[in-house]
């Protein structure tokens, strides 16, 4: 298991998906890039729902590739988010809306086999697994 | 990061994205954007050439001007997407809901008045 932890801002970005993309060498491009927008959705929502928050935090990540199946784990102290149902928030519909934002986590359904979420006294954890 | 590279034609104008669009940089391209619509450029050519990734932030910011640039009687047209940026779109089902052709020039075909 690989993990790292980043500052919780909009800058980190990058540098996360760089650290998910390094382990996932092996995988295809359009399957890793895949998890790795998995991911990057994920911190990008925890970065935005703790915008308001005095205290400066961060975001654990780690990641497991076992038996071809790849778990990650994000770890921070943001409000946990709700899960959507893909078909309440489809594209057509954003269109019509003139949205920016709400399709990020119907990604992440999309994407993932499994998603759990674990809600720690002062952390929330989300784990999602890809198999491949 | 300065504003994406433009092209002016007769008909449409030709925005040439680069590098990441995430949350953090379709702010960028938000803007840009943004300007556009402002100065009444509703026909569109967005060229991807040279973007890695995107995000739902950066597909987000495209969806956002859709609706105003079909009511306006404008178009756009996305071209050269690399296969795992248009497997983003194909994840939301956007390959059928927006204007994407492989290359430049089908682009610019299909903006012609």
């Amino acid at each position: 298991m690989f993990a790292r932890d980043f500052f919780c801002n909009r800058e980190s970005l990058p540098c996360i998906r760089e650290f998910i993309r390094l382990h996932l060498s092996e995988l295809e491009d359009i399957t890793s890039n895949q998890i790795i927008l998995a991911v990057d959705e994920v911190c990008a929502n925890a970065i935005i729902h703790g915008r308001g928050r005095k205290e400066p935090f961060q975001l654990k990540i780690s990641i497991l590739s076992i038996h071809n199946q790849i778990t990650v784990e994000i770890t921070d102290t943001a409000e946990p988010f709700p899960i959507p149902i893909p078909t309440q928030t489809s594209a057509a519909e954003k269109i019509k809306m003139r949205a920016k934002g709400g399709l990020g986590l119907v990604l992440v359904q999309k994407i993932m086999d499994q998603i759990e979420i674990e809600r720690l006294p002062d952390a929330h954890i989300i784990r999602m697994i890809k198999r491949i | 990061m300065p504003p994406y590279r433009t092209e002016v034609n007769d008909t449409f104008i030709s925005i040439f994205f680069e590098g990441d669009l995430d949350a953090n940089s379709s702010i960028q391209a938000d803007e840009q954007l943004s300007q556009l619509m402002k100065s009444g450029q509703y026909r569109l050519h967005f060229d991807f050439t040279n973007v890695e990734y995107i995000s739902s932030a950066g597909i987000g910011v495209f969806l956002s001007y859709q609706d105003e640039i079909s009511e306006k009687g404008g178009k756009m047209v996305f071209s050269g997407l690399k296969p795992r940026v248009f497997n983003v779109f194909q994840l939301l089902g956007l390959d059928q809901l927006l204007e994407i052709t492989p290359t430049s020039s089908e682009a610019l075909e299909r903006l012609k008045v």
